[in-house]
């Protein structure tokens, strides 16, 4: 079935219990487009992907896809994480190390399909990174494992797509490169797609929102192109 | 005769020991029924392992001792608890009886029984380490990836704990083909049909039968050794790979 932009906004509303200092306690929308989430250390951003993602679990509040419940606690619903077709780049990258590139990218693809490592490859070249399809992620630099991560969470065709500091510990040229494959075929993909940085450029570059964190509560939605005014960018780079 | 003197003698008597001396019957029975066990235990004790090592639940510790209690229990008690929990007035029993028509104790099936239940324990408590010590984020990653958790399990946390596992797994073959206290509580001694290699070395020793026990010995001991060369081995060689 194919949705509309529209249908696909998630919508997220949810409170986890934190640690000592703060629950966090969320609200807000991710139309199809890149969302910039930001904010100091602790301020409950890699949580608030958890949460999308299903690897954390609300106490109370709602998350919707489009017209798709995918948690309320209030009813009780509350839909796996391997049903929601999420395509999480984590901030480890978490390449399964007993895996080639080229497997590492088919695992997400449905095995029914008899091209999954026909498909793998492709994105795989796409990624500029065909070279390593049969290698394991010991043998990978830090760009290819980058790329190769890339690979795998777009393949798997996700829903919603969550990009958790990605561009971390890579230099200037590759970040650069790295920046605009996302843009090429995260853009390409229609779906909302939330990414966590503390970089000024990376945002400045991607983002069509930017939802900003603080303590674990929002303090500040805004569009991609209101970053420069109001944001205090030393504060987001430094520990709450 | 000194200690020395008693080595030498052992020595000699090992060295020159003629292999048709060795009786087969109780080696074979020991192999039959370790191996049996060794695959129950492993199947029963790999996914009880998986399941304590992702499930939260309430009690999971308390499951953890219940499962654990065999290594610590002396064998005379855990072969009490099995024989009320199997014998041929329980219900277990009654089942099995009615069902095959033989009982579980004194046969060979209580032999397979009494290894089993000592193996576990050895699969459960090493296996569920090596399971934890895989990184929690690539099981995420699979589930984020569409795998559900039996399958995130047997792609990812089996493959990369393999190693641990495979070493549990030949540990507990070598406790089931050593077993004396429970299977001799369960199983009986009885020759040609439950008695196990360690049960006949035991009669030997009692008999004065030196020469059966010492045949005996050696080849469990070789037989033992042979196998956990061979599972370093496999382990090096996996992790080579």
């Amino acid at each position: 079935m194919l949705g509309s932009v529209a249908d696909s906004t998630l919508c997220v509303q949810a409170r986890v219990r934190g640690d000592e200092r703060f629950d966090l306690d969320v609200a807000f929308t991710v139309p199809a487009g890149v969302t910039v989430l930001l904010g100091p250390s602790g301020s409950g951003k890699s949580t608030t992907l958890n949460l999308i993602a299903g690897l954390v679990r609300p106490i109370a509040g709602r998350i919707t896809l489009g017209q798709e419940l995918w948690f309320d606690a209030s009813r009780g619903v509350d839909v796996p994480v391997h049903r929601r077709r999420v395509g999480f780049l984590f901030q480890s990258l978490a390449l399964f190390p007993h895996m080639t590139a080229v497997e590492n990218v088919a695992y997400g693809m449905s095995s029914r399909r008899p091209s999954a490592r026909a498909r793998a490859v492709e994105w795989l070249q796409r990624l500029h990174v065909a070279h390593v399809a049969d290698r394991k992620p010991r043998t990978f630099s830090g760009g290819e494992a980058q790329r190769v991560a890339l690979a795998r969470a777009l393949a798997s065709s996700p829903r919603v797509v969550l990009l958790d500091e990605p561009f971390t510990a890579v230099d200037t040229v590759l970040r650069r490169e790295l920046l605009a494959d996302v843009q090429m075929f995260v853009r390409a993909l229609r779906v909302p797609v939330v990414l966590v940085t503390h970089d000024r450029q990376d945002a400045r570059a991607l983002a069509d929102r930017f939802v900003i964190l603080e303590a674990g509560r929002v303090a500040r939605i805004g569009e991609g192109k209101d970053l420069d005014y109001g944001v205090e960018w030393n504060q987001l780079t430094t520990s709450s | 005769m000194d200690s020395r003197c008693q080595a030498n003698r052992l020595w000699v008597l090992a060295l020159s020991f003629p292999a048709s001396n060795v009786e087969l019957a109780p080696l074979v029975l020991s192999l039959k029924v370790a191996t049996i066990a060794t695959v129950i235990a492993a199947v029963i004790g790999i996914a009880i392992a998986a399941f304590l090592a992702n499930a939260r639940f309430f009690g999971r510790d308390l499951v953890d001792v219940l499962v654990t209690a065999p290594v610590v229990l002396p064998p005379t008690v855990l072969g009490y608890y099995l024989l009320v929990a199997i014998g041929r007035r329980s219900a277990v029993g009654h089942a099995f009886e009615t069902a095959f028509g033989t009982s579980i104790v004194f046969t060979q099936t209580g032999a397979v029984v009494a290894a089993t239940v000592g193996a576990m324990p050895l699969v459960v408590k090493s296996s569920r380490a090596a399971i934890e010590q895989v990184e929690p984020a690539l099981i995420r990653a699979a589930r984020t990836l569409g795998a559900a958790p039996v399958r995130t399990f047997l792609t990812v946390q089996c493959q990369l704990a393999s190693r641990g596992i495979t070493a549990a797994v030949m540990l507990a073959f070598a406790r089931a083909l050593g077993d004396f206290g429970v299977t001799l509580m369960v199983a009986g001694d009885i020759p040609g049909e439950t008695q196990t290699a360690s049960l006949a070395i035991y009669d030997s020793i009692q008999g004065h039968h030196d020469n059966a026990a010492l045949g005996l010995v050696i080849a469990l001991a070789i037989v033992a050794m042979t196998i956990l060369y061979i599972s370093n081995k496999l382990v090096r060689i996996r992790h080579v790979r």
